[in-house]
């Protein structure tokens, strides 16, 4: 076994199911059940932390020491309290007391002074997603199963949202004079094959969309994009790189319909890649399948799981790859050989390569470890 | 322990966040060796089990070698069981995992909180907030911090020991208040590594409310950092959050005959250690150190150890990578790229390299970027480590100014250069070493094997960093000189075993290679002029030094020290094209 064939893989196909997890960073409660049909915006978990931290002088209201307030507390840690209530007590021939001057959470009684939480901070989380609820995760959230198109990409500035797909084949010569902005509407994720100057992102922050997805970006905003309120999401690499036609007609294919946009980082634990989902309509009464049996790689157990693409996959001749490096970077095309020997490049490393046969019918050799597969 | 079984083999597994590597050591002529070596890609994701790339790994070592340590198409239970059976010990070492989020709470700026940021420096951590005296006058805001930083890990430090510093005593109440004040799940597991006097008060307020770890005090009198104790308490913890985020790793980490540790965690044991073992140099009696760097494709560790003390830095390449849009830090990548590269190329190859470190380079113009690249992570380590560490002789600009013996570096941009002399001109530009050095590639990643199988059995790492499992890249002379360039600053007369002595002069500004044939060993007689300084005890000192065989022989670096490149983009990548020449291209 050739190990060195395994490489990174990016989703880009119509049609396919899709599982992601959506939960809270700490545990809350979960608002949804299972086959539940969710939209973006629908809250599926949500967490309760205090807002605030207050301090009383239980020391000075009591006329205590404040080495002997624990003693007169006549309520216990974490006891939820409200404006009026006895917070502390001393018995005697005139009984002193401090009551709750508003509402909280009796949190610690430290030095004479107790620790009051107080108000709440609701933590939500939106499902960000269209799909059904496949599962819980107990205290924290869901696993949301759709159906539809998915586009993984190279690189994400962070940020999630939704909106309208604006995607059409001729966007690229448009661009250029500047007319396509015209037609461009706030909350609509643009795809463009590229975004090289800064006047074009401004102008399209301007427009208030919803999201981007690029093949390309100019190195030089890389930084300005992470400062982006909106999500970008780079399919191919940065640099000025010719657009892929395959990917970009894949996403016309869904102009006009709604799309999440995810443009989190690229995680090795879990799998998880920037990507556009695109769903297909979500129907009620279709029952929710156990389909966790598919995040098994077909290279770990091949026998007894249903195949199913990994974040790692070995390369295959016939197989769609993505290139990233040299010359044809970000440009995509046909595995049609894997040849054996070692090739020595101008760099002066010898490796194992990859032939590759472009759209133009060009056939490129390349190091194989410099691939992506697009499945 | 009396009655043991006595250690007969060892697998080290090293699992990477790209590579998983096996390595299986066994006793040949009454001495430890490496007898096989496999790679495999790590298997990560969603639903994949690291320890079918360790499985993978060990696969390819068997084809390699013949050694059967596992059944050849066994699944992950197979694969655990032959581990568990045919083999002695195994070693797992990572760097797999996400670094925890830490705040550190502590004193001063110069002081307690300047030692916390060192020890997070050194491990797998995220430094997410710093909180220091100034802080105290408002709790919620540092409370209010906290909650949005939800950190992993609180390290609480400060105050001498005995000092009995008050702070101390609002910085544990406000990491309990903090605990209350989240769910169980959410809170952090806090380290208290201050003033001894408060062991027992951590211990009965925290204790309740989190997990509590206690180390000895980071900085016992100020100015002395001492942080070993704690690390060792931190890296198992570390290794037990990435166990529970990746089950699997977990599991081979729990086989019974297993032990495990972070990569920088095991570096700084086997540096320490050798540091131990020579702390003056042969032949000059100076004080010597030990240095080692692994260029990662996702991090950058460089350790040194000296006198039985070791630093450790980790720095994430993406650190760099957030300021590349600086045009300093480009332009410093410029600077050391022997190809006339411009400006907007190198930035756009880094932004991509970013992506998916371990591309190869295809062009020239490429791998000059990478190499540039690996100079300059180098040079922004050691400055970190001077930094984080006063006692290491380092001068901004000049790179190390003691003696440093062996250094030992990995990492596939230097172990899978193109040309020896490629990896040996990274490392002199990247550390620009002084005095008499060796020069060896780990170009199987064993350093971190050593670090961590010392502890159960310590004749193995030095068995095996005697053999040749590591490369020796070559032995370096630096020469440093106040005379104008060109001009003569040390003659070395070689004697070789053959006979065919003869006799060298370096000029100044130059670098030169003495090639030694494998297997032989030379004798140099070194005289230096005009108060050049070779590490032989002062300026002018010159001696006798012989030197085994190595990949490139013996380099000497009359490049002058700080290295001083021309300012023209042809002019300097023709130097660095001049100078690589020099070392066989």
């Amino acid at each position: 076994m050739d190990e060195k064939m395994m490489v990174d893989v990016l989703r880009r196909a119509r049609d396919v199911e899709i599982s992601r997890e959506c939960k809270l960073s700490l545990p809350g409660e979960v608002l949804v059940k299972i086959g539940d049909v969710l939209n973006p915006e629908d809250v599926v978990a949500q967490a309760v932390i205090p807002s605030g931290l207050r301090s009383l002088n239980l020391a000075r209201g009591l006329g205590v020491d404040p080495s002997e307030v624990t003693s007169f507390l006549v309520q216990d840690a974490d006891a939820c309290l409200e404006q009026g209530d006895i917070l502390a007590q001393v018995e005697g021939a005139i009984t002193r007391l401090v009551r709750m001057p508003f509402d909280g959470r009796l949190i610690a009684c430290q030095d004479g002074k107790a620790q009051i939480a107080t108000g709440n901070l609701v933590i939500r989380k939106q499902a960000g997603l269209i799909g059904k609820v496949e599962d819980i995760i107990p205290d924290y959230g869901v696993v949301i199963r759709v159906r539809g198109y998915l586009v993984q990409g190279i690189w994400g500035n962070g940020r999630v949202n939704c909106g309208v797909l604006h995607s059409s084949l001729d966007l690229s010569e448009r661009v250029k004079d500047g007319a396509v902005l015209d037609e461009i509407e706030k909350g609509q994720v643009v795809v463009l094959p590229s975004c090289l100057n800064l006047e074009l992102l401004e102008r399209l922050e301007q427009k208030e969309v919803a999201g981007l997805i690029l093949g390309s970006l100019s190195p030089d905003l890389i930084r300005r994009v992470q400062a982006a309120p909106m999500p970008v999401l780079v399919l191919q690499g940065f640099g000025d790189l010719p657009a892929d036609p395959d990917t970009f007609e894949l996403l016309s294919l869904s102009n006009g319909k709604l799309c999440c946009l995810n443009a989190g980082s690229t995680d090795e634990l879990t799998g998880q890649r920037p990507e556009v989902i695109i769903p297909n309509e979500v129907a009620q009464d279709e029952p929710a399948q156990d389909v966790s049996a598919q995040e098994v790689s077909a290279q770990d157990e091949p026998a007894q799981e249903p195949t199913r693409i990994g974040f790692r996959e070995k390369l295959r001749v016939g197989q769609k790859v993505q290139i990233h490096s040299g010359l044809y970077l970000g440009r995509t095309g046909t595995l049609v050989d894997l040849p054996s020997t070692p090739k020595t490049f101008e760099s002066g490393i010898s490796c194992l390569t990859a032939q590759v046969q472009l759209g133009d019918e060009e056939t490129v050799t390349v190091p194989r470890q410099n691939l992506f597969m697009i499945a | 322990m009396p009655g043991e079984k006595p250690l007969s083999n060892y697998l080290g597994l090293d699992i990477g966040k790209i590579n998983t590597r096996a390595a299986f050591f066994g006793v040949s002529e009454r001495k430890f060796r490496l007898q096989g070596y496999g790679i495999a890609p790590t298997s990560l994701g969603s639903g994949m089990h690291p320890a079918s790339g360790a499985g993978r790994a060990v696969q390819v070592l068997q084809e390699k070698t013949g050694i059967v340590l596992v059944k050849p198409s066994g699944g992950i239970a197979s694969t655990m069981d032959s581990m568990r059976q045919n083999i002695d010990q195994v070693g797992l070492v990572t760097s797999v995992g996400p670094r925890l989020k830490t705040a550190v709470f502590g004193l001063s700026a110069q002081g307690s909180l300047n030692v916390g940021r060192v020890l997070a420096e050194s491990l797998p951590l995220c430094l997410s907030g710093l909180f220091g005296l100034a802080d105290l006058g408002d709790e919620s805001g540092v409370i209010d911090a906290l909650i949005t930083i939800q950190p992993d890990l609180l390290i609480i430090t400060g105050g001498e020991d005995g000092s009995a510093e008050a702070h101390i005593i609002r910085w544990v109440e406000l990491a309990r208040t903090l605990c209350l004040l989240l769910p169980a799940p959410s809170r952090p597991m806090v380290l208290y590594a201050g003033d001894s006097a408060y062991h027992e008060m951590v211990h009965r307020r925290l204790e309740p409310v989190c997990q509590v770890l206690i180390a000895p005090n980071l900085q016992p009198e100020y100015g002395e950092m001492d942080l070993v104790p704690a690390q060792a308490v931190l890296d198992p913890e570390i290794l037990k959050r990435w166990w529970k985020q990746m089950p699997g790793l977990g599991d081979l980490a729990t086989l019974p005959n297993s032990k495990a540790a972070t990569v920088p965690f095991a570096l700084g044991r086997i540096v320490r250690y050798l540091s131990q073992a020579k702390a003056t140099h042969p032949v000059t009696a100076l004080k010597s150190g030990v240095l080692a760097v692994d260029l990662g494709g996702h991090s950058t560790m460089l350790l040194a150890g000296m006198d039985g003390r070791a630093g450790t830095v980790v720095q994430p390449c993406w650190e760099g990578f957030s300021t590349s849009q600086d045009e300093a830090l480009i332009s410093e990548v410029q600077k050391w790229t022997a190809q006339p590269v411009p400006l907007p190329a190198i930035q756009k190859y880094l932004s991509n390299y970013v992506v998916r470190p371990d591309v190869i380079p295809e062009s020239l113009d490429d791998l000059a970027i990478l190499q540039a690249w690996a100079r300059v992570r180098m040079q922004q380590s050691l400055k970190r480590l001077a930094m984080n560490y006063n006692w290491l002789p380092y001068q901004p600009g000049q790179g190390l100014t003691a003696h440093f013996e062996p250094i030992i570096a990995s990492g596939s941009v230097l172990t899978q250069a193109p040309t020896p002399g490629q990896a040996m001109l990274m490392l002199l530009d990247g550390l620009q070493p002084r005095n008499v050095t060796t020069i060896v590639l780990d170009t199987y990643h064993l350093l971190p094997q050593m670090g961590l199988v010392g502890e159960i059995a310590p004749i193995l790492p030095v068995h095996v960093l005697e053999s040749d499992a590591f490369t020796n890249l070559g032995t370096v002379i630096v020469a440093v000189s106040d005379v104008p360039a060109g001009e003569t600053l040390l003659t070395a007369n070689v004697k070789m075993e053959t006979g065919k002595d003869y006799a060298v002069s370096i000029p100044q500004g130059t670098l030169r290679r003495l090639v030694v044939p494998k297997g032989v060993s030379v004798v140099l007689e070194l005289e230096p002029r005009h108060h050049t300084d070779i590490g032989f005890g002062g300026p002018g000192l010159g001696g006798r030094l012989k030197v085994p065989s190595g990949v490139l022989g013996v380099v000497i670096d009359a490049r002058g020290r700080p290295l001083r490149l021309p300012s023209d983009a042809e002019t300097r990548a023709a130097q660095l094209t001049r100078w690589l020449w020099n070392l066989g291209g």
